[in-house]
């Protein structure tokens, strides 16, 4: 059952991630060391590759937000209104607003980035970038952008939620003097089309100083990790899984003793060492059976109702706060996969067998006179 | 009754480590039982009669001298292959039954077929039919738990014959009945294997029990006495 829950979870929490990577990133990112100057041109070239669906120029970085007193320090991302739609599902994440409202003058934040600013829909914030404090040191006047608040989304991921912002791209590269250059590309596939040939095409179809980059790239370390921490669990409920199989040996050599009369009347009646070593080991078999089956359903059981186990251990332990500032998620996601299903029916039912196999073995070399005179 | 040996043994010693000596149960033993001939061993506590029995029935090893059964040496022979053979040959009946709780009386009569092999159709029809000729004919699905002591043994008679062996050892088969049902039981022993022409050795303490059988033995001291 916890093998169930741990591995379905951990599926889950893997899969909203690469989800959110990827709904965030686009499939495939395309940048170089410098700005790129001439997308318009790029754009026309990526888009008329088969594979490509959409691809949208977008600008990033780091700026200073206040609102009140209330200063703070967001990535915004300036993005193609026009084009970024399609490569991104905005419409989704939106709670507040809507895409038609942001404009030149405005900016959409992130949910958690609202709470510390105090800030909601209509609101003015004022936002500072790296280059007024440049022109600042050349004794020009500090002068913030005005912003209002044209909408507020929220992704389901802590990490974008809790402090980022989206500008229109043409707002963001007046903030970053960046001219009509881009930071670089997004790029949509068409369905189906394999990822890693589109960037084997597009880097072959790219100029040099340009280089695409798989979504799965974009966080590799952190892929890894939720990959090894996934192993990881299951090796170490697979101990749990040992642990209890010594429970079922201890069950079963009691059931040797208790036996013992029974062992010893088939031995004269003609069983063979065998047949008797076959008994305890098939009550092993049955015992995993029937636990890794109840296990499994408990298990889907408790995956199916996790939000609702959880919220109530929040409310019992008044963390409801704690819970959605740690996590990465609102809600915990679970993902069902046959492969690791196959994987805990297989390794439960091999333990649990090995289990029987001690006192199987102990009934097997029981000589049946002296069973016999176990009175 | 014929002259063929169903067994026999041959100058049969065992013994026993003790703190500082070993001790000697069997000293030596001879025997033989005829083909459907009922023979018993008398003995005091201790003397021997339940070793010398897992003996014969190759359910322990002497420390020297041979065991035949119909003729044939079987103390040579792996555990597997005596154990085989040993299913078809002897059929066992004990002072305790030992029934087996989990199963009805109908499952620990078959189970010695059960261990020979799959059940087949004609042999719940012999199960059956042995029971009937026990007097159990109304108690084929009853649990075991629900038996008196009497029925009990006479489940273990049927159990004990539905090999169809060659002899049946029966070890004190009416030590844990009253007078009254083992005289019921001694009599389905005697009927059944004198019916069968099948060989009957019963190790008993009771000498009213062992002179209803064709030849009374003692085991004294190690030895056989008749």
């Amino acid at each position: 059952m916890v093998l169930i829950i741990v591995q379905t979870v951990m599926n889950g929490f893997s899969h909203e991630i690469t989800k959110a990577m990827k709904d965030l990133n686009g499939d495939i990112r395309i940048e170089g060391e410098a700005f790129i100057q001439d997308y318009p041109l790029l754009l026309d070239l990526i888009e008329r590759q088969r594979f490509v669906k959409v691809a949208s120029p977008y600008a990033y970085g780091m700026v200073m937000v206040q609102h009140g007193n209330i200063p703070t320090f967001p990535q915004v991302r300036g993005m193609d209104l026009s084009r970024e739609r399609d490569v991104l599902a905005i419409d989704e994440f939106l709670i507040q607003g809507a895409l038609a409202n942001l404009d030149d003058e405005s900016v959409f934040l992130s949910s958690g980035l609202a709470n510390t600013l105090g800030a909601s829909i209509d609101s003015t914030v004022d936002l500072y970038t790296p280059l007024m404090l440049y022109r600042m040191k050349e004794n020009d006047v500090l002068l913030p952008r005005e912003l209002t608040v044209a909408g507020i989304f929220e992704t389901g991921w802590s990490r974008v939620d809790g402090n980022s912002m989206i500008t229109s791209l043409r707002l963001m590269q007046e903030l970053y003097g960046m001219g009509d250059s881009v930071h670089g590309i997004s790029v949509m596939l068409k369905n189906g089309e394999d990822l890693n040939d589109a960037v084997q095409e597009l880097n072959f179809q790219l100029p040099e100083n340009l280089h695409a980059y798989p979504w799965t790239e974009s966080d590799r370390d952190l892929l890894f990790i939720l990959n090894l921490e996934k192993t990881v669990m299951f090796f170490i409920i697979l101990f749990i899984i040992l642990v209890a199989s010594f429970s079922i040996a201890s069950t079963l050599m009691a059931s040797v003793v208790r036996k013992t009369r029974e062992i010893g009347l088939l031995g004269a009646i003609g069983g063979q060492p065998w047949q008797c070593a076959a008994c305890f080991c098939l009550q092993g078999l049955f015992i995993g059976f029937v636990g890794t089956f109840l296990g499994i359903g408990l298990g889907i059981l408790a995956v199916s109702y996790r939000n609702a186990i959880v919220q109530w251990f929040a409310h019992l332990t008044h963390s409801e706060a704690a819970f959605q500032m740690y996590y990465e998620f609102s809600d915990i996601p679970a993902v069902y996969m046959t492969g690791d299903f196959v994987k805990v029916i297989i390794a439960t039912l091999i333990i649990s067998t090995l289990a029987g196999l001690l006192p199987a073995l102990r009934a097997a070399r029981m000589k049946p006179s002296e069973a016999l005179r176990n009175e | 009754m014929s002259d063929i040996n169903v067994i026999e043994t041959t100058d049969i010693v065992r013994s026993f480590p003790a703190a500082h000596a070993k001790i000697e149960v069997l000293r030596g033993v001879h025997l033989k039982v005829k083909r459907g001939q009922s023979v018993s061993i008398t003995g005091e506590s201790g003397a021997g009669k339940t070793t010398l029995m897992y003996i014969l029935s190759m359910l322990e090893e002497a420390d020297s001298g041979s065991v035949f059964w119909d003729g044939v040496k079987v103390n040579n022979g792996s555990r597997g292959e005596v154990a085989k053979r040993r299913a078809e040959f002897i059929g066992f009946v004990f002072q305790l039954y030992y029934l087996i709780p989990e199963l009805d009386v109908l499952g620990n009569v078959l189970m010695p077929r059960r261990i020979l092999g799959r059940i087949r159709k004609e042999d719940k029809e012999r199960a059956e039919e042995l029971l009937v000729r026990v007097g159990l004919k109304d108690r084929l699905r009853h649990s075991t738990g629900k038996l008196s002591g009497g029925e009990a043994q006479r489940v273990a008679i049927a159990r004990a014959l539905i090999n169809e062996p060659r002899i049946i050892i029966a070890d004190e088969p009416t030590g844990s009945i009253d007078e009254r049902h083992g005289e019921e039981i001694m009599q389905i022993l005697l009927d059944l294997c004198k019916k069968d022409n099948r060989s009957l050795l019963l190790v008993t303490h009771n000498q009213r029990f062992a002179a209803m059988t064709d030849k009374k033995l003692v085991l004294h001291y190690g030895k056989i006495v008749e």
